[in-house]
């Protein structure tokens, strides 16, 4: 029995051996494993500036070039949103919205000043789009609240030259008010809401590829007898090894992420850090499970680096950041757990963000652990393939 | 071998880019992988994105309310709530405290607190208010949510203002606002994001397959490199364009299903027109594909393009400035928009299909794709042109070697 234990130990170490010799013999492995998981770190981390939608350019039309429509424009520049632009009429306008040079703009009509002196209730109109989502929302949400400050400014001064209480006024302006509070993300930060899960949803494409290129590639070439051999004839201790190194390397570079994203960048963080590295161990095993499964079923290097590819990639939708799986057809939303992102997803957004502990999110811990079982299932096809293989004529 | 090539009257050259044109075809259509990238990725994506999308805003988001007040300017609130399609009150049964515990536990998305004192406020003339708990887990649920709750308060306070009020303040208002959004009016996600993805996979696809055909004949092919397996002297420029044309006549019939059929099959905004879309069809498609050309003679094998340029998807979506706007990025980034064909592309196109923005103006858009178009084409030259001479250089060599022997 010991013989036998170092007999598999000193199989294991041959098949790590021979895999790190491969993967550090051809450059390809260096980008894919090292240089690209880098570069989406720092892409990540500096394309959202300092995180916030800011200084949105914005059109202003002030047909009446009056006191009290330079002030209304001047109260809207005051805006950390908004990024104030002159135009001289509402086609100009149109036209830079439609070349894509503003997102929004507001018309102040002709003789703006004298009509509402007279009594005659002139209007202000505001205009947006939800074309580019994000900034439509926020554009609209801060253009209201900006309108409607400036139109009960005027209802608060006539009240008090009435004699009614500015309480009043505010209650008649608005009984009911609404008051938001964001959990999970109060700062609306976009470096925190997306740079934090897409270098994983990253990641996991090319731990998917690199975990079907590097089995599918051996059995390309008809390599996988040695492979096989080194390992004993035991497929599980040559799937073991040869996955090894990149585990090792993914691993480092999660923990590597954590540390940038929550360290350095001081990026809130509501659990421990040691947490978000377990989690990543259980991420980045639970991904090349998936990809071991997928070269395991469809043992044809070109056909399933393709299906990494295309699956790899809807990781993205699927993590479920953007737009919710459950709002998704029922068919998606249960493909989506699947994915093992969507699960680090889940994870990451109630022990992360929300500070809760693991009993809120225990299922999705049970899938990423779960998800290491199928492959096994699949083991001995694998095997056969790898002898069958060698035997193709050439 | 280069002498013969001086000769060559227009007809012989005419032919010969034929020859490499069918040659390209043969080769991509007995290519399996790359008619899986091209056919499964540009249609089955196609398809699948729409599919995924289709329900385009989210509705009926669950949530919770805390009715701390039960009465009936409390219950109206929460009938007006239910009303609405954004919101869907599961239960109003709960504590605060057990609300909060359903929306930390996912089974809500939202919680809404009605304050005990929400109805004797109001009947003592004090603003009442009313808290809204979001999850951003994603950011549309806290759109939904918030849009439904300041709706709701605004039109409960309207008829509050109906019932009791001595003094309209619509009646002592003197300046009056209205909002008004223009495009995709109801905040659809779908609407928003399928032309973004729609251009991306027609880049991608065809980046990949291009990569993915180079590196298949750097395989077969003896001396790894990148030139068309003949006997015949083929002209540099015959070998680049009799590919381009390859990938572009097929390319734009894809486009065509693309930026014409789909819209229509899924009912996406399009307030563009048929020619409109050809007009940008053509840059498009030129720089991308002179782009992968270029890009494609860094690829040795089959494989190494998917390994490689696979993951840039999500960067390009970023790029192009449609989630988070071009001007918060640095100005490295910046100067990126405007390096691929993808990020620029997807932000006229989305402008011309969802805005009805004329050629006119995305003009600069325009401009940009055909300088891409032209500076690809020429590296892509350039680097044929270097693999040519490599060929040639090795050929030559061997032909020394087998000479001595």
């Amino acid at each position: 029995m010991e013989k036998n234990n170092t007999g598999m130990l000193n199989a294991l170490k041959s098949v790590f051996l021979r895999e790190w010799g491969r993967m550090t013999s051809r450059r390809i492995y260096f980008g894919v494993c090292v240089v690209i998981p880098m570069f989406i770190l720092v892409f990540m981390l500096t394309i959202f500036g300092n995180g916030k939608i800011e200084q949105l350019p914005v059109g202003a039309v002030d047909m009446d070039n009056s006191s009290t429509s330079r002030n209304i424009s001047r109260n809207v520049s005051a805006v950390p949103t908004i990024n104030l632009q002159h135009f001289a009429d509402a086609a100009t306008a149109q036209d830079e919205l439609l070349k894509g040079k503003i997102y929004g703009y507001f018309v102040i009509p002709p003789n703006f000043e004298s009509d509402v002196l007279g009594m005659r209730s002139p209007t202000i109109s505001y205009y947006y789009h939800f074309v580019f989502i994000s900034v439509g929302n926020i554009l609209m949400a801060d253009l209201t609240t900006i309108f409607k400050t400036i139109a009960a400014a005027p209802i608060l001064q006539k009240g008090e030259a009435m004699g009614i209480s500015p309480d009043l006024i505010m209650f008649k302006l608005m009984p009911v008010q609404t008051h938001i509070e964001k959990i999970g993300n109060p700062w609306l930060n976009y470096e925190l809401y997306l740079s934090t899960v897409f270098v994983f949803v990253l990641l996991q494409i090319q731990i998917l590829l690199i975990t079907v290129y590097t089995i599918g590639i051996e059995l390309k070439k008809r390599t996988a007898h040695a492979w096989l051999k080194a390992a004993n004839k035991n497929v599980f201790i040559a799937v073991t090894g040869k996955l090894l190194p990149y585990t090792i390397i993914f691993v480092a570079e999660a923990l590597f992420f954590n540390v940038v994203l929550f360290v350095f960048c001081n990026n809130p963080l509501s659990c421990s850090i040691w947490q978000l590295h377990g989690l990543a161990v259980l991420f980045v095993l639970a991904t090349q499970a998936f990809g071991l499964f997928i070269i395991s079923l469809l043992p044809l290097l070109r056909i399933s680096i393709s299906m990494a590819s295309l699956l790899g990639s809807l990781g993205a939708t699927l993590a479920g950041l953007t737009f919710p799986v459950e709002g998704m057809p029922k068919f998606i939303h249960v493909m989506s757990y699947l994915f093992p992102i969507r699960q680090f997803t889940v994870i990451f957004q109630t022990n992360a963000l929300w500070g809760l502990g693991f009993s809120y999110c225990w299922q999705s811990y049970a899938l990423l652990v779960a998800a290491l079982i199928p492959p096994l299932f699949l083991m001995f096809q694998l095997k056969r393939e790898m002898i069958y293989y060698n035997f193709q004529e050439k | 071998m280069t002498p013969k090539k001086k000769n060559m009257t227009i007809k012989e050259r005419f032919k010969d880019l034929l020859w490499v044109f069918l040659h390209e075809y043969k080769q991509l259509l007995s290519n399996h992988g790359v008619l899986l990238i091209f056919f499964g990725g540009v249609i089955g994506y196609g398809l699948f994105y729409n599919y995924m999308y289709g329900p385009n805003t989210l509705q009926k988001v669950h949530i919770a309310v805390v009715d701390n007040s039960k009465n009936e300017l409390s219950r109206e609130y929460i009938r007006m709530l239910n009303a609405t399609e954004k919101v869907d009150v599961v239960t109003t049964a709960f504590t605060f405290e057990e609300a909060k515990e359903a929306l930390e536990r996912g089974k809500v998305h939202g919680v809404v607190l009605i304050p005990n004192d929400f109805e004797t406020n109001i009947a003592r003339n004090i603003p009442s208010d009313i808290q809204v708990f979001c999850s951003m887990n994603s950011f549309l649920y806290y759109v939904e949510i918030a849009e439904a709750a300041t709706f709701c308060s605004l039109a409960l306070g309207t008829e509050i203002n109906l019932k009791h009020s001595t003094v309209s303040t619509a009646q002592i208002a003197p300046i009056q606002v209205m909002g008004m959004p223009l495009y995709n009016q109801d905040d659809g996600y779908g609407n928003f994001l399928i032309p973004i993805v729609m251009v991306l996979v027609l880049h991608q696809t065809l980046i990949l397959g291009i990569g993915m055909m180079a590196g298949t004949e750097c395989e077969k092919n003896r001396y790894h490199l990148l030139v068309p397996i003949s006997n015949k002297p083929h002209g540099l420029l015959r070998i680049v364009f009799g590919k381009a044309l390859c990938y572009i006549s097929l390319y734009f019939v894809l486009c065509i299903f693309i930026f014409g059929l789909v819209p229509k099959l899924f009912h996406l905004p399009y307030l563009t027109t048929f020619p409109d879309i050809l007009i940008f069809i053509v840059p498009f498609l030129l720089a991308t594909t002179f782009f992968g050309m270029s890009m494609s003679v860094l690829f040795k094998t089959y494989e190494s393009p998917l390994l490689i340029f696979v993951f840039s998807t999500i960067p390009l979506l970023f790029l192009s400035g449609a989630s988070f706007p071009i001007q918060n990025m640095p100005l490295f980034w910046k100067a990126m928009h405007y390096v691929f064909p993808a990020p620029i592309a997807s932000f006229g196109y989305i402008r011309l299909s969802s805005m009805g923005a004329s050629i006119n103006q995305i003009g600069e858009e325009m401009t940009v794709l055909w300088i891409q178009a032209i500076v690809y084409m020429i590296i892509a030259i350039f680097a044929y042109h270097y693999n040519i001479r490599r060929s040639e250089h090795i050929e030559k060599e061997l032909e020394t070697i087998n000479n001595q022997n």
